[in-house]
Formats: C-alpha cells, sequence, structure tokens
C-alpha cells in the first residue's frame, strides 16, 4: 500500500502565523500568554492570534466567526504549500477532516446573551448556522468547491487525532485522493468559562503552567489552527517533482480508557494500553523521540509520562504548550509540526520553563535536542480517557523513508 | 468505486418522542400515528417518560436507548461496553450546559459516558451525524478493524436550538408535510437510537440472525450555501452514488427510499431533484419514498439513525412508514410515489439519506441480505 504523506501546512497560532514562526516561538523563551479578565469569571491567561489578515480573494471570509477564519486560512495555506489547486476534476475527491473544541463558542455566546437579554425575535440567523461543529469545513469547501466528504469530530485535545484517522482510512480506500486536515480553536469568555468550571487552568499568572513540572498547577489555553495536506506518496510523485514531502504518516491509533469526564483512570492503565496496542500493530522500528501533549495539567501530565514511560522507556519527550499553550482542536497538527521540523533543519524543542521534572521519562529540557530524527510519536490525552497516539517517519532522498 | 462487505444491524434501541422503547416507536410510526404535542403553543416531538430534569436527561435517555440495544441485539450493557463506539450528534447535552452552565457537559462530555473501554468518537456533523457516524462505524467493520460496533444518535430540544432554528424561519406553525404543495417548515423533535453492527463472521459467531445489512455508504458536499442546500440536489446525488457504488448496485435495485424529507420548500425540492435524477439513471418508477419527521420532528443528529433503523425492520420484511400528513403532492414533483399509510416492505434494499447545514449530504444503503 502505498503510503501517506504529509506535504502541505499551514498555521495561525499566537507566535505569528507561519511555519516559520511558530518554529521561532516554540525555541524561544516567550510564552504567549496575555491577561484575560471576563465578567463573573475568574481571572486568567490565554493565547491570541494575531494580526490576523483574511485573504482578499476571499473578501466574506472577514464575517465568518473567528474558528472559521483561522481554519480556513490555515486550510488555504496549506493548499498553497502543498502546490493543490483544487478545481472541478478535483473537488469530488478532496475530503474535509476537522477538529474542533468548541467551535464558534463566540457565536454561541452571543445568540445566548441575545436570547436572555433581548428575546427570541433578534437572535441572528447567521450566527446560528455557525454553531455548528461542521460550519468551518463548509465555508471551505463552499469558498473553494469542495465536494468530496466532510467530517467534523470534537473530540477536545484528540480532535485532530480523530481527523488524521479517518483521513488516513479514506486515503488508503482509494475514496479520495487528497485529505485537507485539520483543526482549529478561538478563545472566548465561553472557552475560559468552561475550562475554568472545570478547574483545569492555570488561572492566576503567577502559577506555573509548565508541562511535566513537579509544581505545576495547569493548563493555558490558546488559539490555534492548523492544516495539513495529507495524500499517497504517488499521488504526490506525479504531481511535484522538486521537493519531497515533509514526512510519511506511518500509523495512527486512537482510544479510550475508560473513566468519567473530569478524571483520568486512576492508574495509567488505559493510556499505556492504548500506546502498547498502537506500537505492537505499527512497523517495528526505534523511536526517536516523542512530542507529547502534557499541557501543565498536574493529572493528565503525570499520568501521559507514566503510559509513555512504560510503553517507551528511555525515548526523549517534550511538549511545547509551556509556550504556545493547549490549542485543543489544533494540538495534534501543531505537534506534527513540530517533529516535521526536527526532521528537517530544527532541532526539537525543549519544554519550556521545565527545571524539576515529575517523572524521569528523559524529558528534553534547558537546550533543544539535534539529532537525525527518524520516527517521532506525536501522543494525544485528554480527560474521559481519550487517548491516541501516530508516528510520523522521515523522508530520505529518493523519496523513501529511513527503516 | 471500492466494493465493501455488509455490515449487520444485530440490534437497537430507540427513545423518541412516542416513547422509550422500539415497540411504541415502530407501532406509533406504521399506526400513523403522529407524536408531536404542542408544548409552549410549539409543535415539538418531545420525549415523553423521562426525567424533566435537565441535569439527568440526556444521560438517562442515552442509558435508556443503550440498555434496550443490548436486549435487542442479545448482549449485555458490559458487551457494549467493550466494543468500539461512534456517536453522532449535533449539539450533545446542549440542554444541560443551557440550564445549568454546566459546560463540561458540552459535546466533549459525550467522550466519557463512563464506562467505554473500546475506542469512541464523537462526529458532530449537524442533521448528518448520526448517518456519518453509522458509516464510518461501518467501515471499520466492513475493512476488518474491528468486528463490531455500537452506533449512538442523539439529540434533545432545548431553548438554543428552537429559537435558532425560529430565526430561520424554518418552522411550521403546525404540522410537518414532506413532500406537500403546502408544505412550511419542520417540526424539531428530539430522540435517541443506539445500532448495534457486526460482522458477517460475528454474527455466525452468535448465530444472530440480524435485521438487515449495511451495503454502502456516502458522504459529499454541495460545496454551495451554508443553510440552503444544492437546488440541483448534485451534493445528495453525489452521496447516493457513493453509497450504491460500495454496495456494487445501480438505482434499479432501490426498493424504497427513506428521504430526509423535513417540510421545507428548499429541502425538499432538492430531494425531489436528486430522485429524479435518479430516476433517469434507472431507479424504478414509482417507487415509494417517504419519511418520519412528520410523525416525530427533526431530531437534527438523531435523525439519521432513527431513520436507518426504520430502514433496517423495512427491509427485513416489515412495513415502511407513510406520510399521512402529506395532503396534495407538490406538482412539481410528478414522479415522487408517497404512500399516506405505512406499507408492506416487499424489496430487498433500501436507500436512506440525509442532509445537513453546510452542504453536507450522507447516504446509507441498507438490504435485507448480506449477498
Amino acid at each position: 500500500m502505498a503510503p501517506i504523506v504529509v506535504t502541505g501546512i499551514g498555521l495561525l497560532c499566537p507566535f505569528g502565523n507561519t511555519v516559520s514562526a511558530f518554529m521561532a516561538g516554540i525555541m524561544g523563551d516567550e510564552p504567549v500568554f496575555k491577561p484575560v479578565s471576563y465578567d463573573h469569571l475568574p481571572d486568567g491567561s490565554a493565547g491570541f492570534i494575531l494580526n490576523h489578515v483574511p485573504r482578499s480573494e476571499f473578501p466574506k471570509m472577514k464575517r465568518l466567526p473567528p474558528v472559521s477564519q483561522y481554519a480556513f486560512s490555515a486550510c488555504l495555506d496549506a493548499l498553497d504549500d502543498a502546490g493543490l489547486a483544487v478545481g472541478p476534476d478535483n473537488g469530488h475527491r478532496i475530503g474535509l477532516f476537522f477538529g474542533t473544541t468548541n467551535g464558534a463558542s463566540h457565536a454561541t455566546q452571543v445568540i445566548y446573551d441575545t436570547l436572555f437579554l433581548k428575546g427570541p425575535r433578534l437572535v441572528e440567523p447567521s450566527l446560528f448556522q455557525e454553531t455548528v461543529f461542521n460550519a468551518s469545513v463548509a465555508h471551505i469547501s463552499i469558498a473553494l468547491g469542495i465536494k468530496g466528504p466532510s467530517f467534523a469530530f470534537p473530540g477536545c485535545i484528540c480532535s485532530g487525532g480523530y481527523a488524521i484517522e479517518t483521513a488516513m482510512m479514506y486515503l488508503q480506500a482509494g475514496l479520495i485522493d487528497y485529505a485537507l486536515v485539520g483543526g482549529a480553536d478561538e478563545y472566548s469568555a465561553l472557552v475560559h468559562q468552561s475550562f475554568s468550571h472545570t478547574r483545569l487552568l492555570a488561572g492566576d499568572p503567577a502559577l506555573r503552567s509548565v508541562p511535566f513540572d513537579r509544581h505545576r498547577h495547569g493548563m493555558r489555553v490558546s488559539e490555534g489552527a492548523a492544516f495539513v495536506v495529507l495524500e499517497k506518496a504517488t499521488t504526490f510523485y506525479t504531481r511535484v517533482t522538486t521537493r519531497l514531502p515533509y514526512a510519511i504518516l506511518e500509523s495512527v491509533q486512537t482510544g479510550q480508557d475508560g473513566t468519567t469526564t473530569l478524571e483520568a483512570h486512576i492508574n495509567p492503565k488505559g493510556l499505556a494500553l492504548q500506546l502498547a496496542h498502537h506500537l505492537g500493530h505499527a512497523p517495528a522500528g526505534p523511536l526517536d523521540a516523542v512530542v507529547a501533549s502534557a499541557s501543565g495539567h498536574p493529572a493528565l501530565d503525570q499520568f501521559e509520562a507514566e503510559a509513555v514511560g512504560a510503553v517507551c522507556p528511555g525515548v526523549p519527550m517534550t511538549s511545547i504548550k509551556g509556550t504556545l499553550g493547549e490549542t485543543q482542536g489544533a494540538s495534534v497538527v501543531f505537534n506534527m509540526v513540530v517533529a516535521m521540523g526536527a526532521f528537517s533543519t530544527h532541532p526539537l524543542a525543549p519544554v519550556y520553563g521545565l527545571s524539576t521534572p515529575c517523572h524521569d521519562q528523559n524529558p528534553i529540557i534547558d537546550r533543544p535536542l539535534a539529532m537525525v530524527f527518524r520516527r517521532i510519536l506525536i501522543h494525544f490525552c485528554f480527560f474521559g480517557g481519550i487517548c491516541g497516539s501516530l508516528i510520523l517517519k522521515r523522508v530520505t532522498e529518493g523519496g523513501g523513508h529511513d527503516t | 468505486m471500492t466494493h465493501r462487505v455488509p455490515v449487520a444491524i444485530t440490534g437497537m434501541g430507540i427513545v423518541s418522542p412516542y416513547g422509550v422503547g422500539n415497540a411504541r416507536f415502530f407501532d406509533g410510526l406504521m399506526a400513523n400515528e403522529s407524536a408531536i404535542q404542542v408544548h409552549d403553543g410549539l409543535p415539538i416531538g418531545k420525549i415523553p417518560g423521562v426525567s424533566p430534569l435537565v441535569s439527568h436527561r440526556f444521560r438517562e435517555v442515552v442509558a435508556l436507548a443503550f440498555d434496550a440495544a443490548a436486549c435487542d441485539a442479545g448482549l449485555s450493557v458490559d458487551d457494549l461496553k467493550e466494543m468500539a463506539g461512534w456517536i453522532g450528534t449535533a449539539h450533545g447535552d446542549l440542554p444541560r450546559w443551557e440550564t445549568l452552565g454546566d459546560s463540561s457537559s458540552a459535546v466533549a462530555s459525550l467522550m466519557a459516558l463512563g464506562w467505554q473501554k473500546d475506542r469512541m468518537r464523537v462526529v458532530s456533523t449537524a442533521c448528518t451525524s448520526s448517518t456519518i457516524a453509522i458509516g464510518l462505524a461501518s467501515q471499520l467493520i466492513a475493512t476488518q478493524r474491528i468486528q463490531r460496533a455500537w452506533v449512538l444518535g442523539v439529540d434533545l430540544l432545548s431553548g438554543f436550538i428552537i429559537n435558532g432554528f425560529q430565526s430561520l424561519r424554518a418552522m411550521s406553525p403546525d404540522t410537518c408535510k414532506p413532500f406537500d404543495r403546502n408544505r412550511n417548515g419542520l417540526i424539531l423533535g428530539e430522540g435517541a437510537g443506539v445500532l448495534v453492527l457486526e460482522s458477517e463472521h460475528a454474527c455466525q459467531e452468535r448465530r444472530r440472525t440480524p435485521y438487515a445489512w449495511i451495503k454502502g455508504f456516502g458522504n459529499a458536499l454541495d460545496a454551495f450555501h451554508m443553510t440552503a442546500p444544492h437546488p440541483t440536489g448534485k451534493g445528495m446525488l453525489a452521496a447516493i452514488g457513493q453509497a450504491l457504488g460500495e454496495a456494487s448496485l445501480t438505482p434499479a435495485a432501490i426498493g424504497y427510499i427513506n428521504a430526509h424529507g423535513t417540510g421545507t420548500r428548499l429541502n425538499d425540492q432538492m430531494e425531489y431533484m436528486a430522485f429524479d435524477a435518479l430516476m433517469r439513471q434507472g431507479l424504478p418508477p414509482h417507487t415509494p419514498m417517504s419519511g418520519i419527521k412528520w410523525a416525530i420532528g427533526h431530531t437534527s443528529g438523531a435523525a439519521g439513525i432513527l431513520e436507518c433503523a426504520v430502514s433496517a425492520v423495512g427491509v427485513s420484511g416489515q412495513h415502511v412508514p407513510g406520510i399521512p400528513t402529506l395532503q396534495a403532492t407538490d406538482p412539481g414533483f410528478p414522479c415522487l410515489t408517497v404512500p399516506r399509510q405505512a406499507i408492506p416492505m416487499t424489496h430487498t434494499t433500501v436507500l436512506t439519506v440525509n442532509a445537513a447545514f453546510g452542504g453536507s449530504n450522507a447516504a446509507l444503503i441498507v438490504g435485507r441480505d448480506v449477498a
């Protein structure tokens, strides 16, 4: 079966709205968080996408909710990067696979404010249509003429993983030729309320939100949008001869560890089982690094560290969420970009601010890790027992991959 | 088009505006009785007999659907917990969030029904959510990645949903009359359905006779408008074509169509265009088509699973519903054959379709026989 490769990347994040800005940001020592304050909610801090300029050739984009604007821009950038034009001859062979945690939360909030404060007659119909989770990909399809299958997965941090998994299945089955896969989330009072209410945040800016740190207090959430173009390697090499794909998507698997909403399994057994199952069915070979999901939450980080440590002992592990924050629906794809950067010229970013790790799972601290990376695992997990992992492999000259 | 292996529907559990349980649903539907009632001046399809407390309602409805499905499939709920699962929902437990401000019970809270041991995913593509969930789950079984799965489709009514649709001026003040010349909008409803899906091998292992087989699935976008379907029905037709292709069937094989049939002017017009095009591709003239939204309302993300259940039971040799609220077929739909009452189903293949905001279209081919 022809391998599935990543051929285009587009993203928006609080560091900036290009891949180079993202890579520079995760290597730096400037977290993106700004103070946020909403009425009747605890204060906190979050990362926001700045200086987003909608594409001039799509003027209607400006009227969309932020999450759809961000998704649209990231998807367009990924298409441009892949050198893929959408037209009448291929629109039906392109699928859209999208992950988001909260969708157009601000639009939802505006509707509720209108309902309760002004009455139902003043609810804006143009807002209601934006509150379905597939609204963002719908706008992409309408603007570009994409008529293939489309999916939206509201699976919190694992949303992107579900999107990748389904896209891979569709490509391998030959149901589509190209998959536009990504995720996006905006920040709003509703999002702030959700995370505050469930006590996931390191609310006070003075509290540490350092992944895997012994003294971590919670996560910080950021806006973000990231898309990749996936296709079979044979398809790519037929249309592009001037460069290699960014990576091979070797395998992906999602799972569940059978727990309740706001807890993780009392031991990381479920996460470890899923990871072991994935690696047991994936092609054999050593892993050079793990890009983790850890975002500074006391329980989740510990469980992830123990699970990864049990299944992949000694493999260097990092997380970028100390600087970038938790980007929710886009986080899996952001972590893929980290891995793909490591395959090319960038070292693997250290965990920002980590000085006293809560585990001995060989965390990357103090300085970036530079080596020849061949195979990197991206792990994702969240409360509710949802979890998963995917493996990216480096593409070598000649279009193959290191074994 | 890739041919795929049929997947058995071996159990179902339904909670609907008729009440709790499969019997109430099918008895009411086939007796041509509407479950729509007026609440606060608005005709809606509301589930009776469950807790009125929004803090409990969603989970109670879901639990009842699972209990019924497990029993119907000859399994225990513990057996279901060991299976992979798919959830299709447009808004999840929105009523709870709306009333209690408990944002942990938004869609993502479905990820933890509290006991799932195998993989579970949520698909949310508005009104095609559970159809797509069925399609994805059946694709995993058909490709032998798993042997069994459950699929849950669920959506409950809330002020947000009702007022949202009212803002679109999409709702009928009286009756849902799909394909009627005087149709004037949709009626909202709520419901939950669970289907148990198994491979042929898993069925044989348990010596289980399925209701029917899912033979094909299609999913395509209109790329047209956020709330209005493509007037030519091209997106719907594309989804139907994919589903037929997977089933290795032509339109000539279809014996009944379970339409999305919301009762809005635009949706029904779009579906007519798609079905008319299908007739030019070989769909037999006078192929009966109907739906269930006249009876229980438009249940959003749950519509697909409830309509698939109707299709499965129908094709297993029983009856399919009519549309008794249809008084005079739109003269612009000359080739539609819509029974006014439930009719016996003699054909072996059914097409069930759904459409959604954002131009999402989904289709399933459900057959009586595995081959």
